[in-house]
Formats: structure tokens, C-alpha cells, sequence
């Protein structure tokens, strides 16, 4: 009985705390509003080939750069493809690699960052060199020069980008590491006789995962335009695949004359990246109480 | 009585860039079962060091240069990290200066306590909620069922300190370092946090070693009582024994800062704690000492056995036959 009690009381503790975090979430109207837009994009990105009115693949160049019309709201490209199918059907290719990219990234850079915070010592130099110069080499351009060695392909391009935006997620997990590890709260831990593995991950771990989850919504943004980039220069998903930056790649010889065929997927892209970072700035107020004294919004 | 711990020749420095500061400098002492063993000096007299050293939790760039520190006959310094983790927690423990900051701030307070019974005995930590009640009930948290569940930041220092406390007995470890537990504390708190200390020495029967700059509390509370100054021992002896003949010039002067009279200024030792890194010759005391004769500019002074006292001064140097450094 006591015991149903007591855990009852844990679930209610944190069902309160929850509602806490997505209460101040919510008030950042921004934030809030963007995460509906978040969850429209990745119901597209799921159900993007039921939803569009037209095959994506299919052409017809007698209705080739049509303007925006009733039959084909976002007009069609050079070769007579529906845009807006094309951008339903596109989106789990963008949203999908940018998801994985950074699932992946922030995997690896965390664990990394926290071997590397924690343990100090020889390990961490050299976690930390090698941090140094891929962190010296531009994103896109260690992007560029992973896919062109890997070759194209959906696969290729998650590993490309997470594996240039991962010493990002190092040198983030590391600092808020170190700042932790001279914590009181770890010497107790250690006092009870605790391992460093364990340490590590149930002590160090939650209480630097704020701003971890944070920069990873961040990231969601700009892996999106890294690979909207890499499709833009036409090693991303190889066509006819509807992949946002690759339509903008392909469409911008006509963007004088059909401004359309570009305007649409960048405006896509661009909704994406900006909401995103605006869910990065909503969850860092909620999640991260001392900077919400600091930042507090009306 | 059986010796719990015997600390011989302990040395701590911090190789800072600025130079080497010897924290803890050549420090021999046992500590006997059953008993509070107090261990008082200023700020900096490598107390604290002292206190971490003990368990091995000093991190760079503090550093152990020598000495043994043998707890029931196993030296701690020759440990493997798992051998090391079996004593942490479960033999000895350690209640923290500051309660604010001992505690994770993400966990329950009560998941916290539970931890030092997952970590010697495995199982899930919620398995153990119901002991973590009944030591909150023992350290005399209001409302014990309730108290598990809430968050560090959520209490009250005085709270928090018995959470530490509630862990720190766990286990009924046989030996508790206590490194200044009251002194982040309110007056009125501290007073209520000593009378639990000494309520739950009766009951569990650990060896504690209570470190403090408060002379007069380990007076009160203390079998046994240990002066440092700027890294060395300088006397040893019966709490009752140091209160009513102190040995030391130091000690004399310490003591003579309690005594309290009417219309009469507080008496105050004249000069501050030595640097670490460059201390003075012969006795680091000598500066500052009432009693100062030439010989203590030149002559570290020998730690004498006196009578079962262990005093460093040449004052008694004379009289008395040197005692061995044990």
C-alpha cells in the first residue's frame, strides 16, 4: 500500500514538473506556434505522397513553368511537375536527413564530449585536437568533400552531415561537463561509492542535457540547410528525387522568368529553419531556468 | 581501544604555478573506535584538504606526496578504484561543509539517499524508499514520506543538511568525516543539527572525525582533539585535558580567544596564517608566538609524546625525552 502511495506520488512529481516546462514553453507564442508548424512538416514528410494531388515524377512539358493556378496552386517546373506535390513528397527526404543527421551528431558528440569532460587526461587532448580540426574546416565544405568520397545517396548524406556537425555537440558536452564534474553534488556521488560510468551518466548526463537539447533543435535548422545546400549543388538526393534544395538547384536558371519554380521550396526551407530556431528558443526559456530570469518574454 | 584509522605522515600539495603549497604537511594521527575525534584550526590550516585526502576524493592539482593512511589496517593510498568505491559510503562516509551544494539538483532528495544502497547492494533504488523513510525519521526530517519526494532546492538548508546526514549514516559506516557541518548553517540551526550528531553517535557507534574552525563546539563535543597550523599538527590531546591545560602557545593563544569578560576587548591572536607555498623557518608559528625564542627561527620543532599529548614545541623540548613520530 505505502509502496502504491510513494510511486504515485513520484508519477504526480513529475506529471507537475512537466507541466511546468511545456506551461513556460507556451507562453513563448513563437515558439508555440512553430512547433504546430514543426508538426504540420513532419505529418507531410509522413503521409507526403497520399496528400499531394499529383504524381511528383510525372512530366508534361506542354504545362511546363505554369504560375501559381487553382489546379496547381504552386505552379509547375521546367519539365511540367506539380510543385506542391513535388514539396510534399520532398519533405521527408529534407526533414528526414536532418532528423537523422542530428539524432546521430549529437549521439556521438555527447557521448564524446562526456568521455572527454569527465575523464580529463590524455584522452581528452586528443578528443579534443581532433575536435580542433574538423571544427577548422568550414561545415559545408566537410560536407561536401564526405559525399562527393561516400558517393550520393540518402544514407551518405545523414553520415556527411553528422559527421560535420558532430564536434559542434563535443565541445558543447565538454563544457557544460567540466563545469558540472567541479560540482559538490559529484564528490558526494563518489563519496557513496559510486563508478565513474555510472557517474557519468546518471549524474553528469541529466544535468547538462538542457542546453544539449537545445543546441540539438538548433542544429535541426542548419542541418536542414546543409543539406538543402548539398542538394542545391547537386550532390545531394540524385534527381529526379524531389529534394527541396536540389528543386531550388534545378529551377534557378528559370528565376527571372518563373520566379515560382525557387520562390516555393525556399520559402519551405526557410519556415523550416526559422521554426526550429524558434522551438531552440522556447525550450531553452523552459528548460533552462537561469536563463529564463534573464530572457523572460511577455 | 581499536584503532580505526592511523594516518602516519600524511603530505598534500597543490602544484599551483605559482609554486607548490604544502596543504598538509607531515600529519600523523589515529583515530580510536567509538569516539569523536576533532580536528580544529584557521582557514587554511589544511583542515579540509585533510578531510578530503582521507577518502582519496582530492582532485588536481591537489596531490598526495606521501604518507600512509591505514584504515582498519588496509592503506587507502594502495587501493584500487573498486576496492576504493567498497569503502566509500559503506565504512567510511562524509556529512559536507555545504548543504546547498552536495546535493543533485535534478534528482529527488530521497532518490538520492536510496543511491548509497543501490550502489553497495544493487537492485533498483526504489526498492529502498522505505529505508530512506526510516533514516529520515532517524535524522528527524518533518513528514518523512513526503520529504523523499521533493527536490533539493525545495528545502531548507538545515533540511538539507540532515538529507546529507541521513546519507552519510546509511550504511552505519564505522567511521564518519564530518567536514564543518554547521558551518554554512544559521546559529539556531547548527545547534540543532549537534544535538542530532551526538543522538546518532549513540545509536550507530561510528568513529567520527569532526572538523571545524569552532574550538569552543569541538570543546563541547570531542573525545579527542587535533590543533593544526598552516599544515602541521601541533598538539594533540583529551578534549577536557587541551580545555583546561593547553600545551601549545598556539592552543593558549586559540583559547584565550574564547574567554569572554565583561568591558574587556576580545583577545586576538596578533598577524595572519603564513603563506603555504614559502612558510616560515623553524616552527611556522614562531611570528606570531608569545613564547618565541631565537632556536624557533632555526629549529622545526620535534612532536613530543607528553604524558599521552602529542605537543610540537621546543618549549617542552627540554624537559621532556623526544617521543617517536609513530
Amino acid at each position: 500500500m505505502e509502496r502504491m502511495r510513494i510511486l504515485r506520488e513520484i508519477e504526480e512529481a513529475k506529471r507537475k514538473r512537466r507541466r511546468e516546462i511545456w506551461e513556460t514553453f507556451k507562453s513563448n507564442k513563437a515558439a508555440y506556434i512553430s512547433l504546430y508548424i514543426v508538426g504540420f512538416l513532419i505529418f507531410i514528410a509522413l503521409f507526403g505522397p497520399v496528400i499531394a494531388p499529383y504524381n511528383p515524377y510525372d512530366f508534361d512539358l506542354s504545362k511546363a513553368k505554369m504560375p501559381p493556378s487553382l489546379s496547381h496552386p504552386f505552379g509547375t517546373d521546367e519539365l511540367g511537375r506539380d510543385i506542391l506535390s513535388r514539396i510534399f513528397v520532398g519533405a521527408r527526404y529534407t526533414i528526414g536527413i536532418s532528423l537523422a543527421s542530428v539524432a546521430i551528431g549529437a549521439f556521438i558528440g555527447v557521448l564524446l564530449g562526456l568521455f572527454s569532460g569527465y575523464m580529463r587526461g590524455l584522452w581528452d587532448t586528443i578528443i579534443q585536437r581532433i575536435v580542433d580540426v574538423m571544427l577548422a574546416f568550414p561545415t559545408i565544405l566537410l560536407a561536401i568533400a564526405l559525399v562527393a568520397s561516400l558517393g550520393q545517396g540518402v544514407l551518405s548524406l545523414i553520415i556527411a552531415i553528422a559527421v560535420s556537425t558532430f564536434p559542434v555537440y563535443v565541445r558543447l558536452t565538454r563544457g557544460v561537463v567540466l563545469q558540472i564534474v567541479g560540482e559538490d553534488y559529484i564528490a558526494a556521488a563518489k563519496m557513496l561509492g559510486r563508478s565513474s560510468l555510472y557517474i557519468m551518466f546518471r549524474h553528469v548526463l541529466p544535468n547538462s542535457l538542457s542546453p544539449i537539447i537545445v543546441q540539438s533543435t538548433y542544429y535541426m535548422g542548419s542541418s536542414i540547410l546543409i543539406a538543402s545546400s548539398l542538394g542545391f549543388l547537386g550532390l545531394g538526393v540524385p534527381p529526379p528525387t524531389p529534394e527541396w534544395g536540389s528543386m531550388i538547384g534545378s529551377g534557378r536558371t528559370y528565376l527571372f522568368s518563373s520566379p515560382h519554380i525557387v520562390v516555393f521550396p525556399g520559402l519551405f526551407i526557410m519556415i523550416a529553419v526559422l521554426s526550429f530556431n524558434l522551438i531552440g528558443d522556447g525550450l531553452r526559456d523552459a528548460l533552462d531556468p537561469k536563463m529564463r530570469t534573464y530572457f523572460r518574454r511577455g | 581501544m581499536e584503532k580505526i584509522l592511523e594516518v602516519q605522515d600524511l603530505r598534500v600539495h597543490y602544484d599551483l604555478p605559482q609554486g607548490t603549497v604544502k596543504a598538509v604537511d607531515g600529519v600523523s594521527f589515529e583515530v580510536y573506535d567509538g569516539e569523536i575525534f576533532g580536528i580544529a584550526g584557521e582557514s587554511g590550516s589544511g583542515k579540509s584538504t585533510l578531510a578530503l585526502a582521507i577518502p582519496r576524493l582530492l582532485r588536481p592539482p591537489a596531490k598526495i606526496v606521501s604518507g600512509k593512511i591505514l584504515f582498519m589496517g588496509r592503506d587507502l593510498l594502495t587501493l584500487d578504484d573498486k576496492d576504493l568505491r567498497k569503502i566509500r559510503g559503506r565504512e567510511i562516509s562524509m556529512i559536507f561543509q555545504d548543504p546547498n551544494t552536495y546535493l543533485n539538483p535534478v534528482y529527488f532528495t530521497g532518490y538520492q539517499v536510496a543511491e548509497v544502497y543501490e550502489a553497495h547492494r544493487g537492485g533498483a533504488f526504489k526498492k529502498y524508499l522505505g529505508e530512506v523513510v526510516k533514516l529520515f525519521k532517524i535524522v528527524k526530517i518533518a513528514d518523512p514520506e513526503r520529504r523523499v519526494f521533493t527536490y533539493p532546492h525545495q528545502m531548507s538548508g538545515g533540511m538539507k543538511q540532515r538529507v546529507l546526514i541521513s546519507m552519510a549514516i546509511a550504511e552505519r559506516p564505522r567511521l564518519i568525516i564530518a567536514d564543518e557541518p554547521t558551518s554554512a548553517l544559521d546559529v539556531t540551526i547548527q545547534a540543532e543539527i549537534m544535538d542530532l550528531l551526538n543522538e546518532i553517535k549513540k545509536e550507530i557507534r561510528s568513529s567520527i572525525i569532526f572538523i571545524t574552525h569552532d574550538l569552543s563546539l569541538l570543546l563541547e563535543i570531542a573525545d579527542r582533539i587535533m590543533i593544526m597550523y598552516a599544515g602541521k599538527v601541533v598538539e594533540i590531546g583529551r578534549a577536557d585535558e587541551i580545555a583546561k591545560d593547553p600545551m601549545h602557545p598556539y592552543t593558549k593563544a586559540l583559547l584565550a580567544t574564547l574567554r569572554y569578560e565583561r568591558k574587556k576587548r576580545l583577545y586576538t591572536i596578533p598577524g595572519s596564517l603564513p603563506s603555504l607555498i614559502k612558510p616560515p623557518s623553524g616552527c611556522r608559528f614562531h611570528p606570531r608566538c608569545l613564547f618565541a625564542k631565537d632556536v624557533c627561527r632555526e629549529k622545526e620543532p620535534q612532536i613530543l609524546n607528553i604524558n599521552g599529548r602529542w605537543v610540537s614545541c621546543i618549549l617542552y623540548g627540554d624537559e621532556y625525552e623526544p617521543g617517536s613520530q609513530s
